[in-house]
């Protein structure tokens, strides 16, 4: 029971993401595949989908996104950088925009 | 009108709007002149439209030393990072992506309420310099990032100053202050 309602989460967020990844790359479609690290070919085509085919590829039992984080290792550095110099952020920012 | 003036008249829309946007983030007239295929009279005019005043006098900073200090480095290696990833990831031709990767630079700046340090024509300069081959990006060996630093230095064993920063460097006082008095106001 719980389960399925976890289920319906996941196609939700599914569905969340598809309509903002739509919405992002309308407004600046150069920054938007900066932004959420796809290739241009996909972005055109998330794009162009309807809401028929957004809604079928929201429904599936899995996932449409993928954690696009760097290596553990990487992040492990960032975090565990413990002098303070008001820098974390930017240090994660730029690991971040590291495609 | 022939379709040859009607291109021509849409190339120089197209760099009217290119020193629009790069006058918008403020960038001096010194690279307007270089950017943009508009005469100087017409830029100057621009620039007083769109800046609301005349463009400032003066050379442009012309040190690649700026670039190797603490934090200044710091904020060049990130905005390279983001331009890098524009022009030569995706491809965009390279005002347009020093555009974009300059907004991103800013919008970073908004959204960690930091100070500017790479202002847009020191950003512009960065870029000059790496295509003239002044500047290498070397690979920290701690976060795996990488960091402007002069050519030709050896840096197969380069630690970045985020990882490993000078002694002295932390966050100015006066900003702490600051932030000590906001996080009071918040959590009031």
């Amino acid at each position: 029971m719980s389960q399925s309602r976890t289920l319906e989460e996941l196609q939700d967020l599914n569905l969340s993401y598809l309509l903002l990844v739509q919405k992002l790359i309308l407004e600046d479609r150069e920054t938007a595949i900066f932004r959420l690290k796809i290739e241009a070919d996909l972005a055109d085509l998330l794009a162009n989908l309807t809401l028929r085919e957004m809604t079928l590829l929201a429904r599936q039992q899995q996932s449409v996104l993928r954690p696009q984080l760097a290596s553990a290792q990487q992040l492990r550095a960032v975090f565990e950088n413990k002098r303070d110099t008001g820098l974390q952020e930017t240090h994660l920012a730029m690991l971040m925009a590291t495609a | 009108m022939t379709s040859q003036s009607s291109t021509k008249l849409l190339d120089e829309l197209n760099q009217v709007q290119l020193a629009i946007e790069l006058i918008e983030l403020g960038a001096r007239l010194q690279v307007l002149e270089s950017e943009v295929a508009l005469n100087r009279g017409r830029l100057v005019r621009l620039y007083k439209e769109v800046a609301g005043k005349s463009p400032p006098k003066g050379m442009l900073p012309f040190s690649t030393d700026w670039f190797l200090t603490w934090m200044p480095n710091i904020h060049a290696s990130f905005f390279y990072t983001i331009y890098d990833r524009f022009h030569n990831q995706q491809g965009l031709e390279r005002m347009q992506a020093f555009i974009k990767a300059y907004r991103m630079y800013q919008e970073h700046l908004r959204g960690t309420g930091s100070d500017e340090v790479l202002a847009l024509t020191r950003a512009w300069t960065l870029v000059r310099f790496f295509e003239s081959d002044m500047f290498q990006l070397s690979t920290c060996t701690s976060c795996k990032l990488k960091f402007v630093n002069h050519a030709h230095t050896p840096d197969s064993d380069y630690v970045c100053g985020v990882c490993q920063p000078p002694s002295r460097a932390g966050k100015p006082l006066v900003k702490d202050s600051e932030k000590s008095v906001k996080e009071a106001q918040v959590s009031r």
